[in-house]
């Protein structure tokens, strides 16, 4: 991972980000007008230097956007998946990711948000302790593939054969690993204060600054703008 | 308290919480290139197969809500993704199961609550399609799909044949994931000990 | 300034402390030695509050004493700013993914305002002498280097005491090196140190007293003087590894073909992973029989090398033959065993006997094989017994087991003795040479030289050859 991007939002932002674009996502009426959400997500991820997630995002929408038009224009069956879930991932591209940036932000600047907010310490070490587990899990399974290639566990004929017994020897390493794990770790809190009856503080501020600002400005335009031509749903 | 969560308790929580989710949220990925795997079976296969994981980890902490705070993790990241009302809906199953569980003998509790938590979760698949429907069918007609080709899609969940199929196998698949995680913790983990 | 008195604590039936005491002055450093399973993991427990407060289901009896204060009756979180604890494997503990923010992790949980925890933390960075590790990220780590971060971690608060459960357990010798330079630091500044440790030769300038522990007695105290003069016979009876560095024997280098029967050559073989060269034009020719131990430092390539080997990576260049035939990557599985450095996820049922039978025909031929197997590596009584319950030394020598009864000509262990006490690293050296008495070449990658000592026969140095 490399050093700390100075453009990044603050994880307040991040957060304002993902409900403006969650309420503006099923308030607004005329769908079409979806897009002005997701392009002033773009500016928002172009002011962050987030590259990254610009790589994944703006192909993957566009690929959208061409499919369902060629389906909708040319009554063109779509082959692998529904015009449905086409529909759905068009239409929630921007919350997915306002969503991605926020889970890919470091646990300690999500944790110094949440100590910020005054958050129970609890939670902080549940928040801590998912974000540090996933890649564990990651690297468990490649070792379990690693090991069942060894045993001639993975070939083809046995998984077919045997579904429930390939399930089982996956299944039971990863859990013996993550129970393990989660002694090892909570031994490791406890032991560093983790039950003091104190708020919990943090090394990383999460300062914010001129870059929050702008974050802040262009989804509350952007939100409003889309409203605005779209109009809000009624719910009456 | 005896019944308060200690530190071991709220890591493990958390762990096979996130164990359970991701392998949910993979499986119900993968589900999704076949519009007959994702609308009618995915449900009753997410929770046969992390049934086992939920059996241990109710029985590795003991103690009421633990069930709850799973639901609460797959609700908030249903949630992020704009699924509110599933999230709601879920934190709502949650406290049925936990009534389910409440002093009752550990393993039929596990498989009574897991059960119906399997129908239950037929409802994340179900939802979206009620709650979104219309946009879809605005945002479909207006490109200039017919009514009959997008009705097609809702198809299995307007016949009422298919509607009780899909919530017998949901059920099955819970049912028979529990039995099963009872059995492959009986066979390993209490047998080696960790539980 | 810390006392046990008449300590005991018990699982069940089974007891793993029975009336300890003992008494450790500030600024001492004390070692506490033995074998495995026989007590000093818990005597360190003790110490730090893990026993009773977190083991609570075991019974605990006697006194223990921070100073004059009954430090069982504080709670967990006051007794973790006088002891801070430093773990087997740094990986497990570890919360942050970096290495300041991991540092800084206790004075967070103690609700100290953000200036005093960055100051804390520099001043800790600074004695520690860990400025280059600023800034990194924790997986881009050596064993070595993490070890040092959770050594950090725990002084961050200025605890009187450090406990050390193991802490060169998955270090290579590098990695020992820099830990030894790091507590001679701490030694300096007069910290109160307890190990539990079977690998004691980088202890000998930092520990004052070594206390001998067998079957959760406190047996005997033994000095400095007494341990370096220790004979090889009472070393193997206590179960320790070497006082003294021990430095891998003069043995053959492999790297060109030999006289017999070639079992495996590899020619020119190169891998490359995301445009970096890890393995560059290796060449290595062995024979059946012989024990090879890979050695090289810390990101050779050894560990590549040998999934290379067994088939889980494809070569980018070179070629590999076995028994004088081109095997495709694929199907090399056929021929070559890896054993991987974790035994976490090695196993996949839920007894021994089905264990080692997993993937064989079961025929009574194999039966009988397997049975006799399980017998010569002392497993045969606990057969029915799951493999997540057994020991560290029995795991390795389970494994062993299941590679002899594949059949399998070219067998790979990866670091089979980590963490293995004395007698446990020579039960598996045996096992390895009753392996290759039936003819197989055995690729150990170890960085345990007596290891290396006690069982190969050559050895091919990976960093010298890439």
């Amino acid at each position: 991972m490399e050093m700390q991007n100075k453009w990044e939002f603050s994880v307040f932002i991040k957060i304002i980000i993902l409900g403006l674009s969650i309420v503006g996502t099923f308030i607004l009426n005329d769908i079409e007008y979806m897009p002005i959400l997701f392009w002033g997500l773009v500016f928002e991820f172009i002011v962050q230097r987030n590259w990254k997630i610009l790589k994944i995002y703006l192909p993957f929408y566009i690929i959208l956007t061409i499919v369902r038009w060629l389906s909708r224009t040319y009554m063109f069956p779509i082959v692998v998946f529904s015009e449905f879930y086409i529909f759905i991932f068009w239409w929630l591209t921007p919350i997915f990711m306002a969503m991605h940036d926020i889970m890919t932000t470091s646990p300690s600047k999500i944790s110094a948000f949440l100590s910020k907010i005054k958050t129970p310490k609890s939670f902080i070490l549940g928040v801590l302790v998912a974000c540090r587990f996933i890649p564990t899990v990651k690297s468990s399974i490649k070792g379990v593939n690693e090991s069942m290639h060894n045993r001639e566990l993975t070939g083809i004929k046995n998984i077919f054969l045997h579904p429930i017994r390939s399930y089982e020897y996956v299944l039971v390493p990863i859990l013996m690993m993550s129970l393990n794990s989660a002694d090892q770790l909570s031994a490791s809190a406890v032991v560093r204060g983790i039950e003091a009856p104190f708020k919990r503080g943090s090394y990383y501020g999460d300062k914010m600054g001129l870059k929050d600002l702008i974050g802040a400005i262009v989804i509350i335009v952007t939100f409003c703008y889309m409203l605005y031509r779209g109009r809000v749903k009624c719910f009456i | 308290m005896k019944n308060k969560f200690s530190i071991k308790d709220i890591v493990t929580m958390v762990i096979l919480s996130v164990l359970i989710v991701v392998l949910q949220l993979l499986v119900n990925a993968v589900s999704m290139v076949n519009t007959f795997f994702s609308l009618v079976l995915s449900s009753g296969i997410v929770c046969f197969l992390s049934a086992p994981i939920y059996v241990v980890m109710i029985k590795k902490i003991k103690k009421p809500f633990v069930t709850l705070v799973y639901t609460a993790i797959l609700a908030l990241l249903y949630l992020m993704m704009g699924y509110w009302f599933i999230s709601v809906y879920l934190i709502l199953v949650g406290l049925v199961c936990e009534i389910i569980l409440y002093k009752r003998q550990i393993d039929k509790g596990i498989v009574m609550a897991w059960t119906f938590f399997s129908l239950a979760f037929v409802g994340t698949s179900m939802l979206p399609i009620w709650i979104m429907w219309d946009d879809y069918v605005k945002a479909s007609l207006k490109g200039g799909m017919t009514m009959e080709y997008i009705n097609s899609y809702k198809a299995y969940y307007t016949d009422p044949k298919w509607v009780i199929f899909i919530f017998i196998f949901a059920a099955i698949g819970g049912l028979a994931g529990s039995y099963y995680g009872n059995k492959l913790t009986k066979n390993h983990f209490n047998k080696a000990g960790v539980l | 300034m810390f006392y046990l008195k008449d300590v005991s604590f018990a699982y069940g039936e089974y007891s793993c402390l029975k009336n300890v005491s003992l008494k450790i002055k500030e600024g001492e450093c004390v070692a506490i030695i033995g074998p495995s399973g026989n007590g000093k993991t818990s005597v360190v427990r003790t110490i730090n509050g893990l026993i009773p407060n977190y083991f609570i289901e075991g019974k605990f009896k006697g006194r223990v004493c921070i100073g004059d204060k009954d430090a069982n009756k504080l709670p967990m979180w006051q007794r973790g700013k006088f002891v801070g604890s430093v773990f087997q494997d740094p990986r497990t503990q570890f919360f942050s993914d970096t290495v300041e923010g991991e540092i800084a992790f206790s004075c967070e949980n103690y609700g100290l305002e953000n200036a005093d925890i960055v100051s804390y933390t520099n001043s800790v960075i600074k004695d520690l002498r860990l400025e280059e590790l600023k800034g990194k990220s924790l997986s881009n780590l050596s064993s070595g280097e993490r070890q040092k971060v959770a050594i950090a971690s725990a002084m961050v608060t200025k605890p009187k005491a450090l406990i050390f459960d193991e802490p060169s357990s998955n270090l290579d010798n590098e990695g020992i090196d820099n830990l030894k330079e790091l507590l001679k630091i701490l030694k300096i500044k007069g910290t109160t140190m307890i190990f539990a440790e079977h690998r004691i030769y980088y202890l000998m300038d930092i520990v004052d007293r070594f206390l001998y522990i067998e079957d959760g007695k406190i047996a005997k105290e033994i000095t400095k003087e007494e341990i370096k003069n220790i004979s090889l016979f009472k070393q193997k009876e206590m179960g320790i590894r070497c006082p003294n560095k021990t430095t891998i024997k003069p043995l053959e280098k492999l790297s060109s073909k030999q006289n017999g029967k070639t079992s495996i050559e590899i020619e020119d073989l190169s891998l490359k992973i995301k445009g970096k060269n890890i393995i560059n034009d290796c060449s290595l020719y062995a024979n059946y029989g012989q024990i090879i131990a890979i050695i090289g430092h810390n990101g050779a390539g050894k560990t590549t090398l040998a999934k290379v080997i067994s088939g889980l990576y494809k070569e980018s260049e070179g070629k590999i033959l076995i028994d004088g035939k081109k095997i495709n990557y694929k199907r090399r599985n056929k021929k070559v065993w890896y054993s991987a450095n974790e035994t976490e996820t090695q196993f996949f049922t839920n007894s021994l006997e089905k264990e080692v039978l997993v993937g064989i025909e079961k025929n009574p031929e194999q039966l009988d094989k397997a049975r006799k197997l399980l017998k010569l590596f002392g497993l045969y009584e606990i057969r029915n017994k799951h493999p997540y319950a057994l020991s560290g030394g029995q795991k390795q020598r389970l494994s062993i087991a299941c590679a002899l009864l594949s059949d399998r000509k070219i067998l790979i262990l990866d670091e089979p003795s980590s963490g293995l006490d004395y007698k446990n690293m020579s039960n598996v050296a045996e096992a390895i040479k009753y392996a290759a008495s039936f003819g197989k070449t055995i690729f150990l990658i170890t960085h345990d030289n007596e290891l290396a000592n006690a069982c190969c026969t050559h050895y091919y140095n990976l960093s010298e050859e890439n």
